[in-house]
């Protein structure tokens, strides 16, 4: 299945599901439009263009192919994306559990680590600007700005 | 005129007047840093805001976005590389005539110029905005309605990928609203029985997720390291004559006027942005010189259409804000999720009712400018510097800001997987081509086209009066119009490239 296809018949099914969500609403009395009038429209309008997206894609590929583009530059590092969605996930789980000074100073030394140079002379330096940005954003936020920040079983 | 003139007294109060100095900074060194876009910029800095007043909050952001516009400059002339796409078509000569040894003259040409085209641009700000205002004040819901139909059209049709994809993306935005308790009868729908959905996904964590976590994920796929200043000697010096530089941007009368008249109509329509205003108003100056043979070589045209044009964008996108409460880009869609914030709602009686803050914003604007120059100045050298951060750095740095953005907006956990969740979706969006301008224009216009829906259709059952009312019927006309002319295009354009590659075919036989 091509990518295009795949994303309309996916979201066609989304639309589906929302759409018998959106039949459960109770709607009030004596009003013309219920609430669950809006979101059906929506949702009819997307599976409109769902279907629309899957008919281009399809007659896409029933015309004669073109030559691939010769891509400019490196490669994209996608490891690295995946490694910072994984840790930022890290991140955002911790942050209720141990808190939120040692799950940002965790984070900013793990990801700097993982996505710079990973010298080991450099990790000094690293652990110095995870302390300070946990340090200064703490102070800023909860103690300036009267943000009560997230705590843990740590800090 | 009085209601303006007063308002410059509030900045009179250090409190007021430094804020919209740390804007400016930041505004600048954000602008200035490759990777940083004012959207993200301004984002960072809506968390300090929470606290403040409403005037001094919003003047915080009229400075970022001010100081943002002429920051990406420095990079683009010392380095050559853009800090903001805002300053793409400034690397083009900007770049060489620093290479050529007038880095301070490609660097202060661009500041001066910034700074008129901006200042040219806050007279239909203060004019326009005023007068669309009272003008959307006779609309009823019928127009408002045709009026967001239009705006997410246009939005659509001028995303530079597929229009299906940009119309796809402007329906899923339009989706995320109906999450939540309807905005007429508060009946939860859509929530699968979890309490934090009751009241719909908050609008600023997915502003962020969607600007800001798709953009660092994008950022770390690149492969090479910021090159450093090649071929601009760092001893170089910055000292120019100012009183030669302004002469120099005011002896091109045409070239500034047209640039800042580009700017200002791409910032009036909703989601274009300076990018496409630098770009544009460069491709005129070009089109219109004695020497069009002689743009990208380092010539004062080009720096001073495209850095007048990016500042005039950002007095246009105001206008449109002020005037109908409909963002010009993403900067204003946080400025407007500010107000919101603030207790303020946006749109037509905005400049009328809280009078006191528009024309607050209109002298935050004028003032703004020549503090831009000031500070621009001083911190050109820092502002350099901090161009230099390595991306391992900043990254991490600007997420955790991120984070702390979408947290404090009311001290809730969900809020931060909000950030996430949206955050994936927005960079899943932009790697699969689905432009991400018409999916936050949804997000921030679904309720409002819900509820001018709604109030219509339950104040006169005929549905023809969307068609019959004059200025109703007009805007979706030219929403089919803008609609029809895009699929034109689109259609024109494949088969042109058809045409071609046949051709390059027959060639190689």
């Amino acid at each position: 299945m091509r990518r295009d296809t795949g994303i309309g018949a996916g979201l066609l099914v989304l639309c589906g599901l929302l759409y018998w969500q959106a039949g459960l609403v109770s709607a009030p009395p004596f009003v013309p439009i219920g609430p669950a009038a809006y979101p059906r429209v929506v949702l009819i309008l997307l599976a409109g263009l769902c279907l629309w997206l899957i008919a281009e894609d399809l007659l896409r590929r029933r015309l004669p192919a073109r030559k691939p583009a010769k891509p400019a530059g490196p490669a994209p590092e996608y490891g690295k994306v995946l490694l910072g969605f994984i840790l930022f996930l890290g991140y955002v789980a911790g942050l209720s559990l141990i808190g939120y000074l040692a799950a940002t100073f965790l984070f900013v030394l793990g990801l700097s680590w993982s996505i710079g140079p990973r010298q080991p002379r450099e990790l000094p330096k690293l652990i110095l600007i995870a302390a300070g940005t946990a340090l200064i954003t703490y102070l800023v936020f909860e103690k300036y700005l009267h943000v009560f920040l997230p705590r843990g079983v740590l800090l | 005129m009085d209601p303006f003139f007063s308002a410059f007294s509030a900045f009179v109060e250090p409190g007021m007047f430094l804020s919209l100095c740390a804007g400016i900074v930041a505004g600048v060194v954000g602008g200035a840093i490759p990777g940083i876009t004012i959207t993200m910029t301004i984002i960072l800095t809506l968390p300090f805001t929470f606290g403040m007043p409403s005037l001094q909050g919003l003047a915080t952001m009229i400075g970022v976005y001010v100081g943002g516009s002429a920051g990406g400059l420095i990079s683009a002339c010392l380095l050559g590389i853009p800090g903001t796409p805002s300053a793409i078509a400034t690397t083009f000569d900007g770049f060489p005539l620093a290479r050529k040894g007038e880095p301070g003259r490609a660097v202060w040409l661009g500041l001066w110029a910034s700074c008129i085209g901006g200042l040219l641009a806050g007279i239909p700000l203060i004019v326009g905005a005023t007068q669309l205002a009272y003008l959307a004040l006779s609309f009823g819901p019928w127009e408002y309605f045709s009026l967001f139909i239009l705006t997410l059209s246009i939005v659509a049709s001028l995303s530079e990928q597929s229009l299906v994809k940009g119309l796809m993306a402007s329906a899923f935005g339009l989706l995320i609203t109906s999450f939540g308790t309807d905005p007429l009868m508060a009946v939860p729908r859509l929530t699968f029985g979890w309490e934090f959905l009751r009241t719909g996904f908050p609008f600023l964590p997915i502003l962020i997720g969607v600007f800001g976590l798709s953009q660092i994920m994008s950022d770390l796929e690149k492969p090479s390291s910021l090159p450093g200043a090649s071929g601009i000697d760092a001893g170089a010096s910055m000292k120019v004559s100012h009183r030669a530089i302004v002469r120099e941007i005011i002896a091109q009368p045409v070239n500034l006027i047209r640039s800042t008249l580009v700017g200002l109509w791409i910032g009036i329509l909703p989601a274009v942005g300076g990018s496409a205003a630098n770009i544009l108003a460069y491709d005129q100056a070009k089109k219109g010189s004695r020497h069009p043979e002689k743009f990208g070589t380092g010539v004062p045209e080009g720096i001073v259409a495209s850095e007048s044009a990016n500042n005039a964008n950002v007095g246009g996108s105001l206008i449109t804000m002020m005037a109908f409460g409909i963002p010009g880009d993403a900067v204003t869609a946080v400025m407007l999720g500010a107000l919101i914030i603030h207790g303020i709602q946006p749109g037509p009686m905005f400049v009328v009712t809280n009078a006191p803050i528009a024309y607050g914003m209109f002298a935050a604007y004028f003032l703004a400018h020549p503090l831009m120059v000031i500070f621009e100045g001083m911190f050109l050298r820092f502002a350099l510097k901090a161009v230099m951060l390595p991306r391992h750095i900043l990254a991490p740095i600007v997420l955790v800001l991120c984070v702390v953005g979408s947290y404090a907006l009311n001290n809730i956990i969900e809020n931060v997987w909000t950030f996430f969740i949206f955050g994936a979706l927005g960079y899943a969006m932009v790697k699969t081509g689905f432009p991400l301008a018409p999916f936050i224009l949804g997000v921030i216009l679904g309720d409002m086209i819900e509820t001018n829906f709604i109030r219509a259709v339950m104040s006169d059952a005929d549905w023809t009066l969307f068609i019959t009312r004059p200025w109703s019927g007009l805007m979706l006309a030219l929403a089919v119009l803008s609609f029809g002319y895009s699929l034109w295009q689109r259609r024109r354009a494949a088969r042109r490239s058809a045409a071609s590659e046949a051709q390059e075919t027959e060639v190689e036989f």
